[in-house]
């Protein structure tokens, strides 16, 4: 009787499928090896020579999206031999690629969407095939322009009018300002009902090919946007710093360093933390015009999204 | 104690064999929908200032249970006074005779008044969304045929109704929450859109934050003009269809009474 009882307790005891939660497994975090790499970008070069933030140079590699459009992935140690970093996208404003203001599910309202979406979302209204993309703002205090619409221009802290913005005219073209109403940095008036597309950062690196000096301290994540002289060629550089074993990051005034050196003339932060993310576009695999764009910094695993971006657009 | 010792074996020789038998979910009494049949949602959105109860009846059978204003039957809508579920009606296709009655104070079952009377042509196989509005003598009905298909991922479906009978056009947007100067996120999805008329349908982005509003058609883009507003707070499922209607009375202040946005689930 006693073994009866043994038996109708035991006999349900264990399903044959059910997972061995104890089992060790392998420990699969791939290791971080830096391929050896004796040609230096040119790019690179510019910010080895004038930026003063490379210790130890590691390795950099350059693509091309499109005829005008190339991104470059920089990582070195920096002066305290600390890993930092950079992708780098240098877009020739010249040759048919126009930057788009995109936003969350091509929408107008204030939420956040991951930017790799974000460019799903936005390719058909962008008119052309989107590349590359950059996360913008995360909270809804910023300027914000969407396909002409002002979604929010400016605001009741004195400290937003001091914002930068980063905006794509009617015709196309790049401009990078200030709020029309400050004094602190000016710039040519302009229409602000002729931009198409606006995005506001969060402080200014260079201004008229100055480096503005920043008594911030703090080495983390950043975008930045800067334009050069000619408005003819835009940079985005987004700088890893969500894992500091991969890349610690960098200052606000080692990024204005870094700005000027690679060419620009006004520069400004977009963005510093974990929603700092470049994208850029990639066919699927085994499937026909299926687009995908794949994050190709390291943003945190828990990745922030953005409230819009700015996407190249190579136009058809 | 023989007797105890042959009643512990043998119970716990039943209980070995029966320890292991798989549950089986019980979803009681099921009536599986024919090819004769219709299913319909009813929509009571008579408002009365004593908020009283009606009921509707099919071919002289009361079909559902004493409702009352923003109360769609069965099964509820966001922004109403039910739950939230995609519940339908099953019925036989048909021409029916539809009633909205008004039971007496304690209810017996007989009719106190019929408020209105119609008859409606269900198609077997289909779906449809009974909307009732207006009071007394001026009680309105609409049927609404509902598409079944699901839209895509990522994806909701809408259909906006007007039945707010003292606003004779509305326009539906949505945007945020009006808490800027000037609701500047805010885009018309469904344009002048009559009483006792129903919008095409549309389908949007769920987006959890999106605040929907309603306007008179043609009324200015700013907070004051809004007349009712839903935060999309219940509304966030994809792949689903929403009936998005108005209800109420524009200018009326109290919870009886006063305008509502209000969604229910089709699909």
């Amino acid at each position: 009787m006693l073994v009866l009882f043994l038996i109708s307790f035991v006999s349900c005891k264990k399903r044959d499928d059910y997972p061995k939660f104890d089992d060790k497994k392998d420990g699969l975090v791939p290791e971080d090896v830096i391929p050896p790499d004796d040609k230096i970008e040119k790019i690179t070069q510019k910010i080895m020579n004038q930026a003063d933030v490379v210790g130890v140079f590691q390795m950099d590699s350059t693509v091309s999206l499109a005829d005008g459009l190339e991104r470059t992935h920089i990582r070195f140690l920096n002066k305290l031999n600390q890993p930092t970093s950079i992708q780098i996208l240098e877009i020739d404003l010249k040759k048919k690629i126009v930057p788009y203001v995109m936003s969350s599910f091509d929408d107008h309202l204030y939420v956040a969407q991951p930017v790799s979406d974000m460019a799903k979302y936005n390719e058909v209204s962008s008119g052309g095939e989107i590349l590359a993309v950059i996360n913008g703002a995360t909270t809804s205090t910023y300027s914000y322009i969407k396909n002409g619409r002002k979604i929010n221009i400016s605001t009741t802290s004195g400290k937003e009018k001091t914002r930068p913005f980063f905006a794509v005219q009617s015709d196309g073209t790049a401009y990078i300002g200030n709020c029309f109403d400050t004094l602190q940095f000016n710039f040519e008036p302009y229409d602000i009902n002729k931009f198409k597309g606006l995005i506001s950062g969060t402080g200014w690196l260079q201004y008229r090919g100055g480096v503005i000096v920043s008594t911030s301290a703090v080495v983390q994540a950043n975008t930045a946007l800067g334009l050069s002289s000619d408005r003819s060629i835009l940079y985005a550089v987004v700088v890893d710093g969500a894992n500091s074993s991969f890349s610690v990051g960098v200052t606000f005034n080692d990024l204005a360093r870094i700005m000027k050196a690679i060419g620009s003339y006004d520069a400004f932060v977009v963005n510093s933390g974990g929603a700092s993310v470049m994208a850029q576009r990639q066919l699927s695999a085994g499937s026909v015009g299926l687009a995908s764009w794949n994050v190709v910094n390291k943003p945190p695993v828990s990745m922030i999204g953005s409230l819009n971006g700015v996407g190249f657009v190579k136009m058809k | 104690m023989r007797f105890l010792y042959k009643t512990i074996f043998f119970g716990l020789a039943a209980f070995g064999i029966v320890a292991c038998k798989k549950s089986i979910q019980d979803f009681g009494q099921v009536e599986f929908l024919g090819s004769g049949d219709v299913i319909v949602k009813i929509n009571m959105a008579s408002i009365y200032p004593d908020d009283r109860y009606m009921y509707v009846k099919f071919d002289g059978q009361r079909v559902t249970s004493l409702i009352r204003g923003r109360e769609p039957f069965p099964g509820g809508g966001y922004n109403t006074r039910g739950d939230s579920r995609p519940d339908f009606l099953k019925y036989k296709a048909g021409n029916i005779k539809v009633q909205v009655g008004l039971p007496y104070r304690i209810d017996d079952g007989r009719d106190s008044i019929v408020l209105y009377e119609t008859q409606v042509n269900f198609e077997a196989g289909k779906r449809y969304t009974l909307h009732v509005t207006d009071t007394a003598s001026n009680t309105k009905m609409i049927l609404n045929e509902e598409d079944l298909s699901r839209p895509d991922s990522t994806q909701a479906r809408y259909r906006f109704t007007n039945l707010m009978p003292n606003v004779p056009a509305i326009d539906l947007y949505y945007g945020a929450a009006a808490t800027a100067a000037e609701p500047t996120q805010d885009s018309l999805v469904a344009k002048n859109i009559q009483y006792l008329e129903s919008s095409p349908y549309f389908e949007l982005n769920r987006i959890a934050t999106r605040t929907w509003k309603i306007r008179p058609a043609g009324a200015p883009v700013t907070n004051a003009s809004v007349i009712a507003f839903y935060s999309n707070a219940g509304a966030v499922l994809d792949r689903r269809s929403y009936a998005v209607y108005a209800l109420g009375y524009n200018g009326f202040t109290t919870a009886i009474m006063k305008p509502y946005l209000s969604f229910f689930l089709v699909r």
